[in-house]
C-alpha cells in the first residue's frame, strides 16, 4: 500500500480555480440552442387552481412556451413507470402538473421556459392564478383523528399482514400468575418472536 | 428580473437631479443586498444610479478629534483600517462578526446602513407584508417569527434590522452625514432608522434622493471598555438573535461614559441614552449596575412565540457583554 501522503499536506487539484472563481458550477455550462426553464409555485396549501393566464407571461421576449396541467405534454398513467433505481417502491411519485388539484404548499403549477434564464424568471412572475382554496392542516395530532384506512390495497408482490388474533388488552388485565404457561418447549430453531401468539 | 435603468453617479448633484425625475430610482453602491432582493422580486427599481465612482472612499481624522468614514468604504476596510482598529474597536468587532469575507469586501458603509430586514415574509411575494406591501398585512407575528423583534413593534411590523455594524454605531453615537436635492443634512444616528409604527415600508428618515456621504465617529471610540457579544444559532455566517454592543468609559471603577446597543431585537438598533445617563453614569461597574440597568432597558419586551426565547437571551447578553467590556475580556 502506497501511504505516502499520509501526514503530508496537499494542495487540493482545483483549489486555485475554486478560489479565484474560476471553478464552473454545474449550471454554468451552456449547450448550444439551449433553453431556461423556472417553476411557478402554489400559495395556497389544499385546493385546486380555477384560473391560469399566462398571455402576459408568453408576451416576454424571448418566451417560448408555458407549461401548466393543461398543455403538459402526455405522462406515463401507471406508477411503475415512474420507478428507477432511487424511487421508493412504495406510493405515488410525483406527477408535476398533473391536473389542477393542489394538494401541498408550493406545489409546482407550471413551468416556464425561455430562451435565457431572466426571462423565465420574469415569465415565472406574470402568471396569473386564482384558487379555490379549501382549509389545510398543518397540525398531525389533529389530522390522525381524521386518517381513515385505505381500502383495496391489494398490492401485487406485496404478503398482506397477518390477521390479528387473541385478545391482548383483555389478557393483560389479569394478574401475570393466571396467564397460562406454554407447556411446549420452541425448538430453538423455530421463530421463537412467535411466542407472543396465545400458547 | 424586471428590466430597468442603470447609470453612474459622477457626481453628488448629477445625482441628485436624476433621482429627483425618477421616484422608483434607487442608489446601488456594493449591491450585496439590493441585487438579491431584486432577483427575489422583492424590489423593483426603474434605474439603478451606482454610487461607485464616487470619491467617498476615505477614512480620515476629524477636526473634532473624529473620524470620518466615506459612504463607499468598504466594511472590510473599515474592520481593517488602523485608525478604526486602533481607536473604535467596537466598531471593527461588529463588522467582522457580520456576514462572510467576500460580502464584506463588497458592500459599502453607507449601504449596510440601508440594508433591509431578513423576515422571510418580506422575502416571500407569494405571501403579504406590510413591508413590502404595505396594507397586506404581517403574518409573521403568529407565524415564523424566531428572528423577529421584541421591541419596538407595532400591529403592522416585527421586523428587525439586519446590521451587526448599525448596532456598534448605535452605542458610539454615530453621525450620518447625507446630502440631497434641498441640500446637506446631519442624522445623529439614533434618527436615522425608525420603527415600523403604520409605515413599516419606510426604513429610515432618508428622503427620497437623498445620499449617504458619510458616517461620523465621535471622538470617544470606548478603545479601553468595549465588547459586541453577538448570540446567534451558528458560530459564522448567521444573523443575529440577540446582539449587543457595549462600550464603557472608566475611571476608579465608576462609569463615565457608557454606550450601550442591542441589535436582533427591533426594527432599529436599540438604545436608550436617558437610561445609561440615569443608571450607568456614575455608578461601580459591577454587576448589581448592569442588572438595574438591563431591567430597565428591556422593559416592555414582548414576544410572539417562536421568538420568547428572547426575552430570557437579551437580558443576559446586555449584562454579559457590559462585563466583558468593562473588564475588557476577550471576544464572544
Amino acid at each position: 500500500m502506497n501511504t505516502h501522503l499520509i501526514g503530508t499536506d496537499v494542495n487540493r487539484i482545483d483549489g486555485p480555480a475554486k478560489v479565484s472563481g474560476a471553478a464552473k458550477y454545474a449550471a454554468e455550462f451552456f449547450a448550444p440552442e439551449m433553453l431556461y426553464a423556472v417553476v411557478v409555485s402554489g400559495t395556497i396549501a389544499h385546493g385546486e387552481i380555477s384560473s391560469m393566464d399566462t398571455k402576459k407571461a408568453m408576451e416576454v421576449a424571448g418566451a417560448v412556451e408555458v407549461f401548466t396541467h393543461k398543455n403538459r405534454p402526455h405522462m406515463a398513467w401507471r406508477d411503475k413507470s415512474y420507478l428507477d433505481e432511487d424511487a421508493p417502491t412504495d406510493g405515488k411519485p410525483l406527477r408535476p402538473l398533473y391536473d389542477e388539484k393542489i394538494l401541498y404548499s408550493g406545489q409546482p403549477i407550471a413551468l416556464c421556459v425561455a430562451e435565457t434564464f431572466e426571462a423565465a424568471r420574469a415569465m415565472s412572475r406574470l402568471i396569473e392564478v386564482s384558487y379555490k382554496s379549501l382549509t389545510h392542516q398543518t397540525d398531525l395530532a389533529i389530522a390522525v383523528q381524521e386518517a381513515k384506512k385505505i381500502e383495496g390495497t391489494n398490492r401485487t408482490g406485496i404478503e398482506p399482514p397477518p390477521k390479528p388474533r387473541g385478545n391482548s388488552a383483555r389478557r393483560l388485565q389479569t394478574p401475570r400468575s393466571s396467564w397460562p404457561r406454554s407447556t411446549t418447549r420452541l425448538p430453538r430453531s423455530t421463530t421463537r418472536w412467535s411466542c407472543s401468539q396465545p400458547p | 428580473m424586471n428590466n430597468f435603468e442603470y447609470v453612474h453617479a459622477d457626481g453628488l448633484e448629477s445625482a441628485a437631479t436624476f433621482m429627483a425625475g425618477h421616484a422608483e430610482a434607487k442608489f446601488i453602491g456594493g449591491g450585496t443586498n439590493l441585487v438579491d432582493l431584486m432577483k427575489y422580486n422583492v424590489e423593483k427599481p426603474t434605474a439603478l444610479v451606482d454610487l461607485n465612482r464616487l470619491s467617498l472612499r476615505e477614512v480620515e481624522e476629524m477636526p473634532d478629534g473624529g473620524v470620518r468614514i466615506g459612504a463607499l468604504v468598504t466594511n472590510s476596510d473599515v474592520a481593517y483600517h488602523s485608525l478604526i482598529s486602533a481607536r473604535y474597536p467596537l466598531l471593527s468587532r461588529a463588522i467582522l462578526a457580520g456576514a462572510s469575507a467576500q460580502l464584506r469586501n463588497k458592500a459599502t458603509t453607507g449601504g449596510n446602513l440601508l440594508q433591509r430586514t431578513r423576515c422571510v415574509y418580506f422575502y416571500d411575494t407569494a405571501v403579504p407584508c406590510n413591508k413590502r406591501e404595505p396594507g397586506t398585512g404581517c403574518p409573521a407575528k403568529e407565524g415564523v417569527n424566531r428572528s423577529l423583534a421584541i421591541l419596538g413593534t407595532s400591529v403592522a411590523c416585527i421586523a428587525t434590522h439586519p446590521s451587526d455594524m448599525c448596532v456598534a454605531l448605535a452605542a458610539l453615537g454615530a453621525t450620518v452625514q447625507v446630502t440631497g436635492s434641498k441640500g446637506d443634512r446631519s442624522i445623529p444616528f439614533a434618527e436615522f432608522h425608525r420603527l415600523p409604527g403604520d409605515q413599516p415600508e419606510i426604513d429610515t428618515t432618508l428622503q427620497h434622493g437623498e445620499v449617504v456621504t458619510s458616517v461620523d465617529l465621535p471622538a470617544i471610540g470606548f478603545a479601553g471598555h468595549s465588547a459586541y457579544v453577538k448570540v446567534r444559532d451558528r458560530q459564522s455566517y448567521a444573523f443575529a438573535l440577540i446582539s449587543v454592543a457595549a462600550g464603557l468609559e472608566l475611571t476608579d471603577g465608576l462609569i463615565t461614559q457608557a454606550g450601550v446597543a442591542l441589535g436582533g431585537v427591533a426594527h432599529k438598533p436599540w438604545r436608550n441614552a436617558q437610561l445609561e445617563q440615569e443608571l450607568l453614569i456614575g455608578k461601580p461597574a459591577n454587576r448589581d449596575t448592569w442588572h438595574i440597568f438591563q431591567q430597565a432597558l428591556l422593559a416592555g419586551a414582548h414576544g410572539f412565540g417562536e421568538n420568547d426565547f428572547k426575552l430570557k437571551l437579551a437580558p443576559v447578553t446586555v449584562v454579559r457583554a457590559l462585563e466583558q467590556a468593562a473588564h475588557e475580556g476577550a471576544q464572544a
